[in-house]
């Protein structure tokens, strides 16, 4: 046992107390500020509670039926699905790419690429949304000007194509991610099999195809669960996107929904049983994820 | 020939678009604004002044909202940093009872979407008198960034050889010294790796600081959005307040790329 082989080689009473010294504040800050206010949030939306006054009592499922009867809700289930699978579709194949791109070069413009390809994951999100929408904006944007010789004009702020600038954003800003763990993992890969593909004589196509993809395999599923997972709950995007120019629907995802019941329509319930429905699916996801990849390996 | 001319615009693609954007906030805040309206075509600038950083930063409300997201992201990186390095040491050397499930538990919490921990935070915080407060702000932070803290650096203290901290103690050593000696250099990568993570979520978060701060406590990223509301949109200085914003975090990544990149990799960091 390490802890008997480090306590003998150590003594007195403060070095035996010690691992609980390192770990109970840590312990205490989980408690309270994590599974406190998970707790909480599941009491909440099952009550009723005046935003005000802060009185709160139990109401059962009404929250629920409430937040389930709602159109809105399902425009914006909607609308975050559409958003999850469309960034995180591009963000893999974007992010894929480049990564097989870097890593077929020589180590110093590797590193340089490495640094290039981190730097939009490095700007704070509501600094990329005013860059794009300076980018796009219709009097003084240069990618509206860009776009309007390709026959692409008009107002990107208004209609669907505030959707079509939203999912650029988002693609752009979490690539890196994407880029990253998928460089990270094919440097891994043992330089002898790479060196005897080569040898073989394959292509670049068979190299990325038979070679480098299968060794990926898991890296891409865990990837794209934690991508679609995170675009899906994404926030701060959408709503710094819609933020000063009012409701667009096709851009009110289920996050935004959840944000404007609890501190707009100020219905507290609602937000947290809205709230439980946008974990439920990102759980579920994850649930039938772990199950999925564990039938693969007993297969 | 045809190859290379094919590698050499792809380089160039992804240069622009990793790159460009960020290029094009600089440049457009070092432009005279003028410039916007009448040459919107015009991608290398005409002109060239400090006239947008001069005015933004003769505003005392951008100089206190940079002082309050440096105190938070400060505070938040050395609070969790502390925290999550005594914890995983501990999980890594120790059997404590029920660290195990404390683990468990903030790797699950990490699911949670923040806008929905968000609500009962907030009224939470609220109950306990800390709304509107710094203090609730950080705590916000510091619980956002732990989950992710202990997770990378738990590997690294798993991986330090038990020989050293034996041998230090064999030596004499008392435990404190050997902690700061031998096991806090070893894990130094991951501790910058960690400080870095910290630093720049805390420092670019909106959402807690929109919802737990009232509009006269302002974080840098809330004062830029609010910079951008107004009708009449002033894009060179909020081009400027934009550049500020990235800066800090730019040189941080500057300085620890090399822990950040496989460390990164290694965390399945939130984004």
């Amino acid at each position: 046992m390490e802890e008997s082989r480090l306590a003998k080689a150590r003594g007195d009473s403060f070095e035996r107390a010690l691992p609980l010294l390192l770990a109970y504040p840590s312990t205490l800050l989980v408690v309270l500020l994590i599974v406190l206010p998970i707790i909480f949030e599941v009491v909440l939306s099952f009550s009723q509670r005046n935003a005000y006054t802060a009185e709160q009592h139990l109401i059962g499922f009404s929250n629920y039926s409430r937040v389930l009867h709602d159109t809105a809700f399902w425009n914006a289930l909607w609308r975050s699905s559409l958003y999850a699978l469309t960034t995180t579709t591009l963000q893999l194949i974007l992010g894929v790419s480049m990564a097989f791109y870097t890593f077929r070069r020589t180590r110093r413009i590797r590193a340089v690429l490495r640094a290039v390809c981190f730097l939009p994951y490095v700007v704070s999100i509501v600094s990329a949304v005013i860059v794009f929408e300076f980018l796009f904006d219709s009097q003084a944007g240069l990618m509206t000007r860009i776009a309007s010789w390709s026959g692409m004009g008009g107002d990107w702020h208004s209609g669907w194509k505030l959707f079509v600038l939203l999912v650029l954003i988002s693609v752009w800003q979490f690539t890196p991610f994407v880029f990253l763990i998928v460089l990270a993992r094919l440097e891994t890969i043992p330089t002898g099999i790479l060196e005897a593909a080569e040898i073989d004589g394959a292509s670049n196509v068979q190299m990325i195809r038979r070679v480098m993809l299968p060794q990926l395999r898991e890296t891409l599923v865990a990837t794209v669960l934690l991508r679609l997972i995170f675009m899906f709950t994404k926030f701060d995007t959408p709503w710094l996107l819609a933020g000063s120019k009012g409701t667009n629907r096709y851009i009110e995802t289920l996050p935004i929904y959840t944000f404007r019941q609890a501190f707009e329509v100020l219905q507290l319930g609602d937000a947290a049983a809205s709230g439980m429905l946008l974990f439920a699916v990102t759980a579920v996801t994850v649930a039938f994820a772990i199950w999925f990849t564990g039938r693969k390996q007993e297969a | 020939m045809r190859r290379a001319l094919i590698r050499s615009v792809f380089l160039i693609c992804l240069v622009v678009w990793s790159a460009g954007p960020i290029i094009w906030m600089f440049t457009s805040s070092v432009r005279d604004n003028r410039e916007f309206l009448q040459e919107p075509d015009r991608i290398i600038p005409a002109s060239f002044t400090v006239h947008n950083y001069v005015a933004l930063f003769s505003q005392r409300d951008f100089i206190n909202s940079v002082l309050l997201s440096a105190e938070v992201a400060l505070g938040c990186t050395v609070i969790a940093l502390i925290l999550a390095a005594a914890f995983s040491y501990s999980l890594a050397r120790y059997h404590v009872r029920g660290m195990k499930l404390v683990r468990s538990i903030s790797i699950w919490a990490y699911l949670f979407p923040p806008v929905v921990i968000a609500i009962p935070f907030f009224i939470l915080l609220r109950s306990f008198g800390l709304q509107d407060t710094v203090a609730g702000l950080l705590l916000a932070h510091v619980a956002f960034c732990f989950p992710f803290a202990m997770w990378l650096l738990y590997p690294f203290m798993r991986s330090l050889p038990l020989g050293l901290e034996e041998a230090a103690a064999a030596d004499g050593a008392t435990v404190l010294r050997t902690l700061w000696h031998v096991v806090l250099p070893v894990a130094l990568p991951g501790i910058v790796a960690v400080a870095a993570f910290c630093f720049s979520l805390s420092w670019s978060d909106y959402l807690f600081a929109r919802v737990l701060l009232g509009s006269g406590n302002r974080t840098l990223p809330v004062f830029i959005f609010d910079l951008h509301t107004g009708t009449i949109v002033d894009w060179g200085m909020l081009m400027a307040a934009g550049t500020v914003s990235v800066i800090p975090v730019a040189v941080i990544v500057a300085l620890t790329h090399r822990q950040l990149t496989t460390g990164f990799a290694a965390a399945g960091i939130r984004g």
